[in-house]
């Protein structure tokens, strides 16, 4: 019952303090400097909009602040002293308001198109890194971790970027611009204000912190909910077989209580400060009107410029609300920023690959050369391991789960990097081909049966646009699919997804089979999988095995007796070492005594 | 489910459940606004009486009517808070807690019947959508009606007929919203579209990321990914424009207001006459009916939300209860008897029809048949899961209480049920062994003995609390039946129903297991449902079903010459034991 003693814990840490400076300490905001000078190389290359986007922002808050001045000017020298002409004024107002509005929406519209902008390269640069890790990278992270990584991470910073960054410090700079202009009017007013604003401002900032800290705890507790009620329906004839309800609903209805401490806490916080905002804006406009009039009356104000300094006190205390719900959003993102960090050690610059390599595939035997390998430092999983593949013929790797025979293809792929030792393909060093070459000449159908989400077409082509529709067709004939595609309304143009293929699990390990053959490599990783090949008769797996297997260098991982026809080798693998080669004829089966 | 769902009556009786706080919380979000009119007729009248009387005006009065103004919103702020805020909170837990307790208390297989993830979508997004429509949505609608009635009312007061000119702008306000609105809302939903596709790229990109790199297929992949960010970027810029031209026309609009009450004020009209107080005050006023007219939308999102999100829950809360009887079980069990029991679908099909079965204390008895004859639903039936509504019968007993009669709770603490989908609570080890009291090691390593799960067990990081099913340790398939199969034994009831318990596990283990079970409770019922031919041999009674019949019974003997079921079964046997390679 860990969650239950999460309110107590929680209530310890955390004390709401209105006029304190406890939000100075608040650890959210460390290492911002850092987390914002990462940044800058993203930054950098829309300096020049940015730059653009300032200046109107700067005009824009400039005329906003001096729009009460000027209806001040109008008040007192058109309508009261009579001394200008209206159109003079008016079209100077309307100039002003003209102005502000076209300065307003290019500096938003160029804020959003370079955060956008931003955004893009951001999340296109985390792809790219991605595609830099280690294997074991990918071993040890969750999809989950990634996706919320590439997608929730980015667009929680992207809200950083766009305009709510802007309307903060639009905010900001209406408070202290307005402020200032309140000052040429009247300097006592502006002390008012000033004086008023001060711990109000400290209140703001402690209830944003607060928020942040009871809306985490709402998001968390909301989601232990969520998991309970999931564990429930994942549950149910066993709870309702045990007589368990009266526990689980209680449990339920605990963490519910917990959930709604928080939020009332928030509701009530959030109240008291919208209320005190209100109530200290009254005695600030009280003061201000009051001040203004005796100014009036003893002739040091203008009629027109009282009027504008009551207009300052709604222009100073409207955004407060505004800014401390845009807090609660550039604190998310800069936690994103701290864990795209994390991935992201500093800028990188995309290289592009180089062109193709149209060389042709080594000739002659694989070789393994005094293979060191592990996964973890502490134990080899191959320790000075040496094998020959040979040329055109195909081999057949046998060994009980955790033998090293997936082990041993990956590492022909290429896919985690050998200790030391090298793995030869003729005379050419397999490991560090080129991609290109190695893409083109190997090719592994591994028994995840893995489909990606594009058209039938490209799934089998895999985007190389040499391969013309014929020759998928005559291959999808090949491996007798050709009647099965031809049946789909949208044929090779159908968009298929792992989850939502039509076909049977034999089905999709035939059209993976017809994706190497397009492929047509020199060299062939095979990883048959029993189980996916149920609805196949042998003889169709073997017609079909065969036909890829035919002439080409082949390593296959066998799970059953009598895919081992075809192969002339058979290696015996057990720890990562080879417990028993046996070298047959073409055509000879290994009996099943032989192996054991 | 098939009567009429009403979105306001379901409305009406949420609020009758906090009627007089509703009450409250409205008329204070109108009073408030009401009361917010007040500064501004204030301000007028301080303006025009300065203006008019230099030196003999008194401010002071009115300074402490503006503060007492405040002062009385403050309050009233803080009044519809606790009037309208909290109780939408309350609202929502009660609807959460009820619905969850509906779970558990409604008939099994209807609740079976939902799917988890909708159920909880249903308790936590679709209540809080309702509850933002309960608290927020019904403020924001009052707060906005308020303000359109009385500014306007205020403002005619104030400028008399000349108001129309002022007011005649934000018939264009009103006018774009209604015409933004729609491509807005469909572009956010584009942008979530989008943002899906971006999750599922990434997460097909981990998955195959063996494949890809292997094909040499990384470079085409960031193209791939790049043209959807260009996609996405698109779409957000698409939703952009249309946010700014809102925000544009609400500024020229405000603008527009203003500028034709200088106008007005230039032009000498008849309600300017007084001063300038009315000049002063309209630009305020003004101010304030821009945000009321541009939550229309808000609102209209909110409501068809929780619209949506009513349904859904009162999906789960208009579940029908379990009919309990007042008839305690002895915990004793001597007999089963079923005549003629039969027990329909949701949709009425029938799935066991007939069955006569009576089975005696110490009686071990194992169900086979194919997929889809019935051996689950004659299990679930046994375990107390299926409701009357749903069965038939001319006698359904244990001992002499009829099923009907009987209290469900004292069947349950007698039964030890196994379902055919491993069950298991993402929480440590030690208590989905035991889930219903605290443990005690000793008994619990006992347990896990008698279920060939000790070793295993040792070998975890925190042995018994090791949180199982969430991050972490996750158990293969045959762990997960034997942890079930452990809890079983550790529940230690009268009646073993397992269904197809063991499928996962090899056949020495299960043998083992089988062999622990009957040597161990002898005294007990026994009824499990297998696929095995092997470990059926030594039962009492073969029971073999077929389409919801018995249609043989008997001792392992005597079935398999004559049965061809059995002839089939032996053949998947023998298929299933064909060696592989090592």
């Amino acid at each position: 019952m860990i969650d239950l003693e999460l309110r107590e814990h929680e209530e310890k840490k955390y004390h709401f303090r209105p006029f304190s400076l406890q939000f100075s300490k608040a650890h959210e905001w460390d290492g911002v400097a850092k987390d914002i000078k990462w940044l800058f190389p993203w930054i950098y290359p829309m300096r020049k909009k940015l730059f653009f986007a300032l200046s109107f922002f700067f005009i824009a808050t400039f005329i906003r602040i001096s729009l009460p001045k000027i209806i001040a000017k109008i008040i007192d020298d058109v309508l009261v002293k009579q001394i200008t002409p209206f159109t003079f004024w008016a079209s100077i107002f309307v100039g002003a308001i003209i102005f502000k509005i076209i300065a307003d929406i290019s500096y938003k519209w160029i804020v959003t198109k370079c955060g956008q902008n931003i955004t893009k390269t951001l999340r296109s640069d985390v792809f790219y890194q991605l595609g830099r890790f280690p294997m074991a990278f990918f071993d040890q992270n969750a999809s989950g971790k990634l996706i919320s990584r590439c997608v929730n991470d980015v667009t929680n910073l992207s809200s950083f970027f766009t305009a709510n960054f802007f309307t903060v410090i639009a905010d900001f700079a209406l408070i202290i611009g307005a402020t200032l202009f309140m000052f040429t009017i009247s300097p006592g007013a502006a002390l008012i204000v000033a004086l008023m604003i001060l711990p109000l401002t400290i209140f703001m900032l402690n209830v944003s912190q607060a928020q942040m800290r009871w809306g985490r705890d709402q998001r968390n507790l909301l989601s232990r909910l969520s998991s309970h009620t999931a564990d429930t329906m994942n549950n149910l004839a066993i709870l309702h077989s045990q007589d368990l309800s009266e526990k689980w609903s209680e449990r339920h209805s605990k963490l519910q209580d917990i959930f709604s401490g928080f939020t009332i806490r928030n509701i009530l916080t959030w109240g008291s400060f919208s209320s005190t905002h209100v109530f200290i804006m009254g005695i600030t406009y009280a003061s201000v009107i009051t001040l203004g009039v005796f100014n009036f009356q003893n002739g040091s104000m203008t009629i027109g410029n009282m009027i504008a300094s009551f207009t300052y006190v709604g222009l100073i205390f409207g955004p407060f609300i505004e800014i401390s719900e845009k807090l609660n959003m550039m604190v998310t993102a800069l936690g994103s920023v701290k864990r795209l960090r994390g991935l992201l050690p500093e800028n990188i610059k995309q290289v592009l690959e180089a062109p193709k390599d149209l060389a042709p595939a080594p000739q002659g035997n694989i070789v393994f050369e005094n293979i060191f390998f592990s996964y973890r430092y502490d134990t080899y999983l191959f320790e000075n391991f040496n094998l020959t593949i040979p040329e055109g013929e195909v081999t057949a790797l046998v060994g009980r789960t955790g033998s090293g025979k997936t082990t041993l293809a990956q590492l022909m792929l290429g896919l985690y990097p050998i200790n030391s030792g090298r793995i030869l393909w003729g005379e050419e060093d397999l490991t560090s081909l080129n991609s290109t070459r190695r893409a083109r000449w190997i090719s592994h159908v591994s028994q995840d049966l893995f489909v990606f989400t594009d058209t039938i077409r490209e799934n089998l082509r895999m985007w190389n646009e040499e391969i013309s529709d014929e020759l998928i067709w005559d291959r999808l004939k090949l491996v007798g699919l050709q009647e099965k595609i031809a049946s789909f309304e949208d044929k090779l143009d159908m968009i298929v997804k792992a989850e939502t293929l039509p076909l049977s699990q034999g089905e999709k390990q035939l059209l993976l089979l017809c994706r190497a053959l397009l492929q047509d490599p020199k060299l062939l990783v095979f990883d048959e999988a029993t189980a996916n090949l149920d609805q196949l008769t042998e003889e169709e797996w073997l017609k079909n095995v065969g036909l890829l297997f035919h002439g080409r260098t082949t390593l296959f991982i066998a799970h059953r007796i009598e895919t081992l026809r075809l192969a002339t080798n058979i290696v015996v693998l057990e720890n990562g070492k080879i417990l028993k080669t046996f070298r047959k004829p073409k055509g000879n089966p290994v009996t099943e005594q032989e192996l054991h | 489910m098939n009567d009429q769902f009403s979105f306001l009556q379901f409305l009406k009786s949420l609020i009758a459940r906090r009627k007089w706080s509703y009450s409250g919380g409205i008329v204070s979000v109108i009073l408030l606004d009401a009361v917010d009119m007040l500064p501004a007729l204030l301000v007028k009248d301080i303006t025009d009486q300065v203006q008019k009387d230099h030196q003999n005006f008194d401010v002071l009065p009115y300074s402490f009517a503006l503060i007492g103004c405040y002062f009385l919103i403050a309050l009233l702020r803080m009044g519809w808070r606790f009037l309208l805020m909290i109780p939408s909170r309350h609202i929502e837990q009660e609807l959460r807690q009820e619905a969850y307790e509906k779970l558990l208390s409604s008939n099994f297989i209807k609740v079976s019947h939902l799917k988890t993830g909708d159920v909880v979508s249903s308790l936590s997004q679709e209540l809080s959508n309702l509850r933002m429509f309960m608290g927020p949505g019904i403020l924001v609608f009052f707060d906005s009606l308020a303000y359109m009635i009385f500014i306007p009312i205020t403002l005619f007061y104030i400028l008399g007929t000349a108001a129309a000119w002022v007011l005649l702008p934000f018939t264009l306000l009103i006018i774009v919203v209604s015409i933004v609105h729609q491509p807005i809302e469909k572009g956010f939903e584009a942008i979530s579209k989008e943002l899906g596709n971006l999750s599922q790229f990434v997460f097909e990109e981990t998955q195959g990321v063996r494949f890809f790199r292997t094909e040499g297929l990384t470079q085409v992949r960031r193209k791939k990914y790049d043209y959807l960010l260009n996609s996405l970027l698109s779409k957000q810029l698409n939703v952009s424009k249309w946010e700014l031209g809102l925000d544009s026309t609400l500024q020229l609009v405000l603008q527009c207001g203003y500028f034709a009450v200088l106008v007005l004020a230039w032009q000498g009209h008849s309600s300017m006459a007084q001063g300038l107080g009315a000049l002063t005050v309209t630009i305020q006023l003004l101010d304030k009916l821009a945000w009321p007219l541009m939550s229309i939308g808000y609102i209209m999102d909110l409501y068809q939300q929780a619209n949506n999100g009513a349904k859904r829950i009162h999906q789960i809360t208009s579940l029908s209860g379990k009919k309990d009887g007042s008839i305690n079980l002895s915990d004793d069990i001597e007999k089963i008897k079923l005549q003629n029991l039969n027990v329909f679908a949701v949709d009425g099909r029938k799935l066991l029809s007939d069955i006569n079965l009576e089975i005696k204390k110490g009686e071990h008895i194992a169900l086979v048949g194919t997929v889809g004859s019935g051996k689950t639903v004659l299990l679930q039936a046994l375990a107390g899961l299926w409701e009357t509504d749903q069965i038939k019968f001319d006698q359904f007993q244990f001992n002499e209480v009829s099923y009907d009669q009987l209290r469900r709770n004292s069947l349950l603490k007698i039964i030890s049920y196994i379902p055919q989908t491993p069950q298991i609570f993402s929480r440590t080890l030690g208590m989905n062994i035991s889930p219903r009291k605290k443990f005690h090691s000793k008994d619990m390593w006992n347990s896990l003995e008698k279920a060939d799960l000790a070793v295993d067990v040792k070998r975890l990081p925190e042995e018994l609390s090791t949180q199982i099913g969430e991050k972490g340790v996750n158990l293969s398939g045959g762990q997960k039946q034997r942890t079930l199969i452990a809890r079983s034994f550790h529940s230690s009831g009268k009646i073993y129903l397992w269904d197809d318990a063991i499928s996962a596990l090899d056949p020495a283990t299960e043998k083992k297991i089988i062999n622990t079970l009957r040597t161990l409770n002898k005294e007990a019922i026994l009824v499990l449902a297998t696929h095995r031919l092997s470990s059926l041999k030594n039962f009492d009674r073969i029971i073999v079903l077929e389409k919801g019949r018995i249609v043989k019974s008997g001792r392992f003997e005597d079935i398999r010459k004559d049965h061809e079921l059995f002839r089939t079964l032996s053949q998947d046997e023998k298929e299933s034991q064909k060696p592989e390679v090592p």
